[in-house]
C-alpha cells in the first residue's frame, strides 16, 4: 500500500464514512426525515469544529484590530520587506497569529470536502447510489434499517437540484451576508488587493447561488444552514458591534480613516521616516499650492 | 482574501465530486418468442438469438432517438405477443411493438420513476386480436401500484403504499404481491386494487417478492437483513433467515431451496423447511451481490457487482467454475437463462445472458464456462 493509498484509506474510513454514519443517524432520529438530519448534522459539525472556529473568529477580531495600524505601515514604507518587517513587529506586538485565521480554516477545509461527499452518499438518489450506500454505513441495526431516507423536505426533493431558485437565493444571501461581517469596513490600503476583495464580495454569493441550481438541494440546505450558524457566530463573536447597515449596503468597503491620519502625520512631521515616492509626492502636493500663490503675488507685485 | 479563494477552492471541488448522479439503469434481458430484449442506460435494444446475438437499436426508435428521453432503464420490460410494455426512470411506462413505435395515443405518466418490472395478466382467453385484452401492473416511486389496461393504457386503478415501490409485483391466484419501501409487502385483488392483507417488516424492501407455489410461501428480502418466507394462507412469517447487509436480489427457489444474494457479499442457500443455511456455509462472493440468481445446465451462476461470474454447486455451495470469471464492468442487472445452440450447434444447452453496465451482452454456458467470452456491445 502506498502512501496515496493510505491517504485515500484514512480519507474514506477516517472521514467520510464516519460522517455518511453521522448523517444517516441524525436523520433517523429526525424521523427519517433527511432535510432536518442535515440541519441536525450540521449543528453538530459546527460544535465539534467550534475550537478551530474559535480560534479564527478571535484571530479574525484581532486582526481586523489592527487595521489602521497596518495600513499606515503600507502607506508608509513601500519596501516590501521594511513593510513585512513592520508589519510583523505590529502583529507580534498585539498577539496575533497572521496564521489564526488562515490555518483553521485550512484544517476545516477536508471536513468541508468530506461533508459534502457525505451529504451525496447518503441521498442515495438512483438505485446505484443507494448500493453504494449499503456498504458504506455501520453494521448496527439501527442505521442499517434506517434507510432509504425521506428525501422530501418542506418543498424540496433533498437529492434533486431546487427548481423554485429559493435555495439559490437563500444560498446567495446567506453567503453575502456571512462574507459582509467577515470583511473588514475599511478597505485595504492596497487598491489591486481591495478591488480583488470587492470582486470576491459580489463573485462568491453569485457563484455560490448559480451552483446551488446544479447541486441537490439538500447540500444548499447544508450550505444555507452552515451559513447561518456561522453568521450568528460572528454576531457573538463581534461583541454586537457589528454595523447591520453594511449587509444591506453593496457599496464598497470605505477608505481606512488611518491612511488619511497617516498623510496628515507625515506632513506634520516632515522629518518623518519615509521611503516611499507616494508620500513624498503626496507632501509636493499638499505643499504645491501655497507656493503657486505667492509666486502669483510675487509677479503681481513685479508687473505694477 | 485568502478566506474567498480558500471558499471557492472548496466550492471548485464540490462541485467536481457533488453534482446529481446520473442514474445508469439496470434492466434485465427478457426472452420474447423469437427475439431477446435487453437494455442498456436508457435504451432498448432487440438481439437475435438466431444471428449470433446481433443487436439493434429497439427505443427510443430511429431516427427520432432524440425526441424520448427514458433517463435510465431499471425495471423489466415484459414482451406480451408483438408488444413490449416499458417502464422508464422518467416515470413512464410505454407500450410499444417491435418497431420501437408507441402503440398507445401517449406514454402513461406516474408521479415517480419506475423502477420496478411490469407483470402482465391475461383476462383469459389467449388474445385472438392485435391487442391483448389483459392488464398490466407495474409500481412507482411514488408509492403508488398502478394497473392499466394494456390494450389501451387507460388507468384501471392504483393502490397507494407508504413510500416508493422498487420492485416487480408477483401475481398468484389473484392476488397481487407487492413489496414498497416503507418496509411491506402487500397482498392486493389483482381485479380491483383492494388491500387482502399486509404483513410489515422491520425496514425498506426493494426485492421483488417471490411465490413458491408448492408450500403456498411468499419468500421476501428486504433492507433489514433479513429473508422472510410468509405464509400466505396464515399470514405469518414461518421463519426468518439474518445476513449481515440488505438482501436486493430476487430469491430463487429450487427444490426446496430458496437461494439469494445479499449486499453483505454472500450466496446463501436456506432450506425452505427449516429455515436454516442448506450449505456448510454461505459461498462468499468478492463484491456485493445484487443480480438474481439464475440455475442454468444443473449450475447456480451468480453475478456480483463487481462483475465476477462465480458458478456454484446448488447442493453443496462448492465453486464450479475454480474462481469466478471476471467481466470487465460491474453487474447489477439480473442474468437471463435461455436454451441455446451448443457448441457442436445441434444439442441444446442451457446458458446465462448477462449484460454489464457497460452494455457488453455476454453469453456463458456454465458447463464450459469459458468458452464463449466475446461480447456483444450495445450501444455506443
Amino acid at each position: 500500500m502506498d502512501a496515496l493509498e493510505i491517504i485515500g484509506w484514512l480519507w474514506t474510513n477516517g472521514l467520510v464514512i464516519p460522517m455518511t454514519n453521522l448523517l444517516v443517524l441524525f436523520s433517523a432520529l429526525a424521523f427519517g426525515n433527511f432535510g432536518i438530519g442535515i440541519i441536525m448534522f450540521t449543528l453538530f459539525m459546527r460544535a465539534i469544529t467550534w475550537p478551530l472556529t474559535k480560534q479564527q473568529l478571535s484571530a479574525s477580531r484581532a486582526m481586523q484590530a489592527t487595521q489602521p495600524q497596518i495600513q499606515a505601515i503600507q502607506k508608509k514604507h513601500k519596501d516590501p520587506k521594511r513593510r513585512s518587517e513592520e508589519t510583523m513587529k505590529i502583529y507580534k506586538e498585539a498577539g496575533v497569529n497572521p496564521l489564526g485565521c488562515v490555518l483553521p480554516m485550512l484544517i476545516q477545509m477536508p471536513i468541508w470536502i468530506a461533508l459534502f461527499q457525505s451529504i451525496r452518499f447518503t441521498l442515495g438518489t438512483t438505485p446505484e447510489s443507494l448500493v453504494g450506500l449499503s456498504q458504506r454505513i455501520y453494521p448496527v441495526e439501527f442505521l442499517r434499517t434506517s434507510v432509504p431516507l425521506e428525501n422530501q423536505f418542506l418543498w424540496m426533493d433533498m437529492g434533486q437540484p431546487d427548481s423554485t431558485m429559493i435555495m439559490a437565493v437563500l444560498v446567495g444571501a446567506s453567503t453575502w451576508v456571512q462574507q459582509r461581517m467577515t470583511t473588514p469596513a475599511t478597505a485595504s490600503a492596497d487598491p489591486q488587493q481591495a478591488q480583488m476583495n470587492n470582486t470576491m464580495m459580489f463573485m462568491m454569493p453569485l457563484m455560490f447561488a448559480f451552483f446551488t441550481l446544479q447541486f441537490p438541494s439538500g447540500l444548499a440546505l447544508y450550505w444555507v444552514a452552515t451559513n447561518v450558524v456561522g453568521v450568528v457566530l460572528q454576531y457573538f463573536a463581534m461583541g454586537r458591534e457589528f454595523d447591520w447597515k453594511r449587509i444591506i449596503s453593496i457599496s464598497p468597503p470605505a477608505p481606512a480613516p488611518a491612511a488619511k491620519e497617516t498623510k496628515q502625520e507625515q506632513l506634520a512631521e516632515p522629518d518623518g521616516e519615509t521611503d516611499g515616492e507616494d508620500a513624498e509626492g503626496g507632501k509636493e502636493e499638499v505643499a504645491a499650492a501655497p507656493t503657486k500663490r505667492r509666486r502669483r503675488r510675487r509677479r503681481g507685485r513685479r508687473r505694477r | 482574501m485568502i478566506a474567498a479563494f480558500v471558499g471557492l477552492l472548496v466550492l471548485l471541488f464540490a462541485t467536481a465530486c457533488a453534482s446529481v448522479a446520473s442514474p445508469k439503469g439496470w434492466s434485465s434481458p427478457v426472452e420474447g418468442d423469437s427475439v431477446i430484449v435487453v437494455a442498456h442506460r436508457d435504451k432498448l435494444y432487440t438481439v437475435d438469438p438466431a444471428d449470433d446475438l446481433f443487436a439493434s437499436l429497439l427505443f427510443p426508435p430511429e431516427p427520432n432517438v432524440e425526441e424520448i428521453d427514458t433517463e435510465a432503464l431499471y425495471g423489466n420490460p415484459v414482451v406480451v405477443g408483438d408488444r413490449i410494455f416499458v417502464p422508464t426512470y422518467d416515470d413512464r411506462l410505454y407500450a410499444i411493438d417491435f418497431d420501437g413505435l408507441q402503440v398507445w395515443s401517449a406514454p402513461f405518466k406516474a408521479d415517480g420513476q419506475l423502477v420496478g418490472g411490469v407483470i402482465f395478466a391475461s383476462e383469459g382467453d389467449d388474445a385472438d386480436g392485435e391487442d391483448p385484452p389483459g392488464t398490466v401492473y407495474f409500481g412507482s416511486d411514488d408509492g403508488n401500484l398502478y394497473a392499466l389496461e394494456a390494450d389501451a393504457g387507460i388507468q384501471s386503478w392504483f393502490f397507494p403504499t407508504g413510500n416508493g415501490i422498487w420492485s416487480t409485483p408477483a401475481l398468484f391466484e389473484g392476488m397481487l404481491y407487492v413489496t414498497s419501501l416503507d418496509g411491506d409487502l402487500y397482498v392486493l385483488d389483482a381485479e380491483t386494487g383492494a388491500l387482502q392483507w399486509k404483513f410489515g417488516t422491520d425496514a425498506g424492501i426493494a426485492s421483488t417478492p417471490v411465490i413458491d407455489e408448492a408450500e403456498r410461501l411468499v419468500y421476501v428480502g428486504g433492507f433489514d437483513s433479513k429473508l422472510r418466507a410468509i405464509d400466505i394462507d396464515t399470514q405469518q412469517e414461518r421463519w426468518s433467515f439474518g445476513a449481515d447487509n440488505w438482501f436486493w436480489t430476487t430469491p430463487l427457489v429450487v427444490d426446496g431451496v430458496v437461494y439469494a444474494g445479499s449486499l453483505d457479499g454472500n450466496v446463501y442457500a436456506v432450506d425452505i423447511a427449516t429455515g436454516s443455511l442448506a450449505w456448510a456455509q454461505p459461498f462468499e462472493t468478492e463484491d456485493p451481490v445484487r443480480s438474481a440468481p439464475a440455475l442454468a445446465g444443473g449450475v447456480l451462476v451468480v453475478v456480483d457487482r463487481g462483475g465476477n461470474v462465480y458458478g456454484i454447486d446448488p447442493e453443496t455451495g462448492a465453486d464450479v467454475f475454480n474462481g469466478p470469471i471476471p467481466l470487465p464492468d460491474d453487474v447489477l442487472a439480473d442474468p437471463l437463462v435461455r436454451v441455446a445452440p451448443g457448441d457442436d450447434g445441434e444439442a441444446l444447452v442451457e446458458t446465462v445472458l448477462i449484460v454489464t453496465t457497460g452494455g457488453e451482452l455476454y453469453e456463458i454456458d456454465p458447463q464450459s464456462p469459458r468458452s464463449r467470452e466475446l461480447p456483444v456491445q450495445l450501444g455506443d
